[in-house]
Order: C-alpha cells, then structure tokens, then sequence
C-alpha cells in the first residue's frame, strides 16, 4: 500500500471507528417516537458504556413480563416527575444524578421490581427495558 | 479439689448445700461466683479435663428425625469446659424486643424485661473474656479507626446495626477458671460423673438426691439442699424426661412441655448476594475481616419497628465475602457482570477502573476484599411445640434412653427470612451502595433448602440448643419459673439456654452467664432465709 492510497483509505476506517458509536441513532428509536421522546431516548442511551448489558436485564424482564410495553409507555413512565424539555435540556451529570436519585427513591417507596433474582428499582428496570425494546 | 468419680466408694451419698450437674458455661460460671461462700457446692462433670474418652463420648449420641442438623452425637462436649472449648466467643446482649410478647410471635415473652437481666450482663461479659460492656455500633467503628470499617448508612427505623465482640483466641471456661475452683475449700469437683436419675420425694415436691454413674459400674448419690441442672440445652430435656420413676411423664413434665419448643438460630449460607461496585462502599466491619483483626463483628438486624410492621422475628445477617463469584456455576450466566455493568455506568466508574479493582481484589491475598458478598443469616426461631426433643427407644451404656430431636421450622421462619432479605434489599438500594439478589424465594421447595455449600444456598444451625424447658411464670406454660427454678419442685434449677421462651438473634452464651450469676444472687438469698 503506498502513501496515496493510505490517505485514501483513512476517512474510511475513521468512519469505520466512529459508525458504531452512532448506530443507535440510525436504527434505535421506534417510528412512533416524536422528535422529542428520540431526544430523551439518545440521551439515555448515550450514558451507557455498556448497552449490551442493560439491554440483557431489560430483556429478561421483558421475558417475564405479562403486558406488553412499548417505548412511549416507558418514556412516559421514566419522566412522571420530570418533564421530557427537562430531560433533554439535562447534561449528562445532572441526568445521571437524577436517575440516582429516583433510583433511591423507589427503593424508599418499595417500588422495586425483581429481575432474575436481582431487587432493582423500577425505574433503572424501566430504563433498560426501554432500551431493550429499541 | 477435684475428684475422680470412677473411684468414689459404691452406692455411698455425698451430702452438700448446692449440687451443680454438668461444667461448662453455665456450671463453671455458677461455681466460680460460688467459692468462697458458706455453702458445700459439688460439681459433677461427665468428661474429664481434657476431651472424653471414646465410651464417655459414647453417651451422648441419639438419633434425629426432624430437619437436617448436626450429628447428635456432636452437640455436647463431654469435659470441663463444656462447649466453650470449641466455640467461637460471639459475644452479644439480646435486644429488648426479645424479652417483649410480641403478638406475631406465638408463645413470646419473657417473665421479666432486659433491665432485669442488665446487672448481670456486665459481669457476665468479664467473664466471657470482653472487658467493657460496649456494644454500640459507632463507637466500636471509631476505635478501629479505618474509615473502611463502618456502620453502613441505613434507616435505623427499619435495618439497625448490631455488634458482636470477640475474645481471641476463644476463651475456654475451664482454662480461664477451673483452677480457681479447684482450690476452693468449699467446692468438690467430682469427674466422669455422670447424672443417670433424678429421685423425688413421694408428693414430688422436692428433690431427694440424683444418681451419678461412672462408666466402670461405680455409682453413688448426691443428696443436696439444692440441685442445678446445667448440661446443656440437649441433655437437660434427656434427663428430666428419664427421671419418670415417680411422675411417669417425667420430671417438670405435668403440662407437656419438657423437651418442646426446642430452638435453634437457623443460619443461612447465601439467602442473598450484594453487589458493591465502589470498593470505598466495601463492608468491612460486616465481615469476618472485623472479626479476625479488630475482634469485632457487625451484623444487619431488623429493628423493633419493622419487626413489629412486618411481623417477623428477629434475626441478622453477617456478610461474607463471595468465594470466587465469577468462577461458581451461580454467575455462570453472567448476569452478575450486567448488573455490574450498568451501576457501574451510571456511577461514571469506568470500565477500566472496575476492571482494576476487580483485578486488585482477586489478587489482594491480604484482605480477600471482593465486590460480591454473600448474606449470612442467622435468625430467630419462632417457638414452635412440635419444634422437640424425646426420649428414643434406645439406651446408652448407662441406661439412660437416648434423645430423639425433631427440630422443625414453621411458615413464621420463612416469611421473616424472606422479608428480612428484601428489606436489606431496599435498604442497601435506598443507601446507593449496590444491588441485591436474592437466593430464596418463599414458595421454594423444599425449605429450608438442603445443605449445599459452597455452591449454592444452605442450611444449619447455630450450635446453640435452646428453648426446650422454657421459661414462664404460669406452670401449664413454662417448665421453669422467672427464677429458673422448675415448676412444682421447690429445689431443682435450670442454668441453661433450655429454658430461654425465644431465643433473639443473639448468641447464647453471654445471656446464659448471666442468668448463671442472677441464679446465684437468687440463691443466695433463698439460702440464707429459707429451710429446704
């Protein structure tokens, strides 16, 4: 491979690098989704390192689960104390301190869901159960 | 002084004021606290000083038909010293709520509060080896003085902390006090004397003298002002129900109640898992790493108020640090890294932190830190009348029929496990500390689960044998009055666990000392005012 040919094929392989990071915007969110519920919905899904792994306990609860869910249904779910504006306007600290804390809070009020023998709150469950389904 | 039973003359009666039957805990505790008074006390022990030979040991064995347990021929140590030659030293008080009737607990209460038990719970934690009666949480962790070693955040209304202190290496009663005894004027010891039978008189109102066998044929009688029995939870039941000469059902046993309620603290190897993915979240005043280099331990008991919401029993868990987590068939499907996976996202720990720590936990042979740690409960024990021991059809060399133990749990167990799991669940949720996942569920079949340590969940007893002459004020609900002594007969004791109504979270040993040196207070007294 000469010289020429390597700068030819270096936008390739940077886009090669960079495609996966993105994937979830090409094919992640239901149709049904408003621009607004795809805004919170990539936000979310951008503070996971470890999609594969939340999407895996969002799929074994699904596994079990008796009723149907949709997306909608958990974005509407996830943000019954926060509007989704706010969500999107969040950074991602402030977001994730604010999953922390509802996270605390349902294990104060008992709302908690048990996923393969795990006692998680039923937001974090709702959380990747969303993005399990998308 | 100290005297070989085997030797003493054939069928002779050796007379004294206070007759103690057995030399562990509870017989050494009553008579160190004795020497030096103005009555002629006679310790007799089925051991020696040293282990039992083969045929002593040979006594103590009987059969069970009731959940699985310890072999029985295990429970008791036959020598002086008893089983405080062997056991580990935890050290705790019981909580008020133990002494309470609670109305979820059928047959609960106590016939007196913990302040009654409180003068003696000092002294008696001197002589379990622990010099001050501390048991608070905080200040205990303050000593330590490794902010690593603290009580977790938790709501005291719901999950409180309790603490266990240690005397390393265990203390062993007859090593610490028998010498004491041995040189009092005014205690005989008497060795490889073993108690056969309990002889009344006519109207089975006092004790008239007991029968003492040697395992070479020799026997004698020891006639007494008073008698106390102090062999333990196993034995004592054995011997009264054996003494049926007279009352055929047995001796305490107008009510039938002698050898019921039998109690144990169940313990449960890995009811549940915690995941702590932060190491400086890492528990390590709830672990065994408390005990060995601080000689303390903290365990997680539900308080007052959740026991009394919940209605469950008492209990705690002590946490354990997982035995290789990632390698047990347990976490083979790899839900345990996902978990750890997302709440390690959304702390922001990066994967190459945890990967680290992980890395540096496996290796760090000095404190065996993991991320996972295994629950270990032990818990109360509802009282339960079909929870017993009897008399089997066998006899050990002696003549005396050997014990059947059918030790049961009831639905009251399951629930207050099961709930008392998932609080600690919330709990350590709620705090942001990690995840729980819970080994049992309620409906699990069979329950408890079998033996099955270390790869999967498992169950056992404490070693501590209680409850089976219990304590109550009323005769036709107790063997054993608020002073121990038993019902209908004006000069026969218990100094026992035997006789505790519930048993707590708590091990037995020190509220078994201290109701030692209450009983002698009491006897005191009684001996000194009274004719018997």
């Amino acid at each position: 491979m000469n010289r020429r040919m390597l700068l030819r094929l270096t936008p390739l392989f940077a886009v090669s690098l960079a495609a996966p990071q993105f994937w979830h915007l090409l094919h992640a969110p239901t149709p049904m989704m408003s621009k607004l519920e795809r805004q919170v919905y990539q936000k979310l899904h951008h503070l996971f390192r470890h999609v594969s792994s939340a999407k895996a306990i969002g799929a074994e609860y699904l596994r079990n689960k008796p009723q149907s869910l949709d997306a909608q249904m958990l974005l509407a779910s996830l943000s019954a104390s926060c509007e989704l504006q706010s969500l999107v306007r969040m950074d991602d600290v402030t977001l994730r301190n604010w999953l922390i804390q509802r996270q605390q809070q349902d294990f104060a009020e008992g709302k908690t869901v048990r996923v393969n023998g795990w006692v998680l709150s039923q937001t974090e469950v709702e959380l990747y159960t969303l993005l399990a389904l998308t | 002084m100290a005297s070989d039973a085997r030797n003493v003359p054939k069928d002779t009666t050796i007379n004294c004021d206070i007759c103690i039957v057995g030399g562990g805990a509870a017989g050494i505790t009553l008579a160190k606290a004795l020497i030096g008074k103005s009555y002629q006390v006679v310790l007799l022990e089925s051991g020696g000083i040293q282990a039992a030979d083969e045929l002593t040991n040979s006594l103590r064995d009987g059969e069970n038909i009731g959940l699985p347990y310890f072999p029985i021929k295990d429970l008791t140590n036959r020598a002086l010293g008893g089983n405080t030659s062997r056991w580990a030293n935890f050290i705790v008080p019981f909580d008020d709520i133990d002494f309470e009737k609670r109305d979820w607990v059928p047959y609960s209460g106590w016939p007196f509060t913990r302040e009654t038990l409180m003068p003696y719970y000092e002294p008696a934690n001197k002589l379990c080896g622990i010099e001050d009666f501390n048991y608070d949480p905080h200040e205990l962790a303050a000593r330590i003085g490794d902010p690593i070693f603290r009580p977790l955040p938790l709501d005291p209304q719901r999950i409180e902390t309790k603490m266990w202190r240690f005397y390393l290496p265990p203390l062993n009663f007859k090593t610490a006090y028998f010498a004491e005894i041995e040189q009092a004027p005014n205690i005989e010891t008497y060795l490889y004397a073993n108690v056969v039978d309990i002889q009344v008189n006519d109207a089975v109102k006092q004790v008239e003298r007991i029968k003492v066998a040697a395992i070479n044929d020799n026997q004698f009688w020891v006639s007494s002002r008073v008698f106390i029995l102090a062999m333990g939870g196993i034995e004592i039941p054995r011997l009264l129900l054996a003494s049926n000469q007279v009352q055929s059902s047995g001796l305490g046993n107008q009510y039938d109640l002698v050898g019921r309620f039998y109690q144990e603290h169940p313990h449960f190897y890995r009811s549940a898992i915690v995941l702590i993915p932060e190491p400086d979240q890492y528990p390590a005043l709830y672990t065994w790493e408390a005990m060995t280099f601080h000689q303390v331990l903290a365990g997680l008991t539900p308080a007052p108020a959740l026991q009394a919401k919940e209605q469950i029993l008492n209990g705690s868990v002590e946490l354990a640090n997982a035995v290789n987590p990632w390698g047990s068939s347990l976490f083979a499907d790899g839900f345990l890294n996902h978990v750890q996976s997302v709440l390690s996202d959304l702390r922001s720990l990066s994967a190459r932190g945890l990967r680290n720590a992980r890395f540096r936990d496996w290796f760090n042979l000095r404190t065996y830190r993991r991320p996972v740690l295994e629950f270990h409960p032990r818990m109360e024990q509802a009282p339960n009348p079909d929870s017993r021991i009897t008399l089997s059809s066998e006899k050990d060399m002696l003549g005396l029929p050997r014990i059947r133990l059918d030790w049961r749990l009831n639905d009251l167990d399951r629930r207050s496990l099961h709930r008392f799991n998932e609080v600690i669940a919330e709990e350590i949720g709620k705090a942001g500390i990690g995840r729980v996942r819970i080994e049992y569920t309620e409906t699990d079949t069979p329950w408890p689960p079998p033996w099955q340590e270390p790869d999967g969940p498992s169950s056992m007893g404490g070693w501590h044998y209680m409850g089976a002459t219990r304590m109550h004020d009323d005769p036709k609900q107790g063997v054993v009055d608020a002073d121990c002594r038993v019902h209908g007969l004006s000069n026969l004791y218990i100094s026992s666990s035997s006789v505790f109504p519930t048993g707590s979270f708590a091990n037995p040993t020190l509220t078994i000392v201290a109701l030692a040196l209450r009983m002698v207070e009491h006897l005191d007294d009684r001996l000194r005012t009274q004719t018997l």
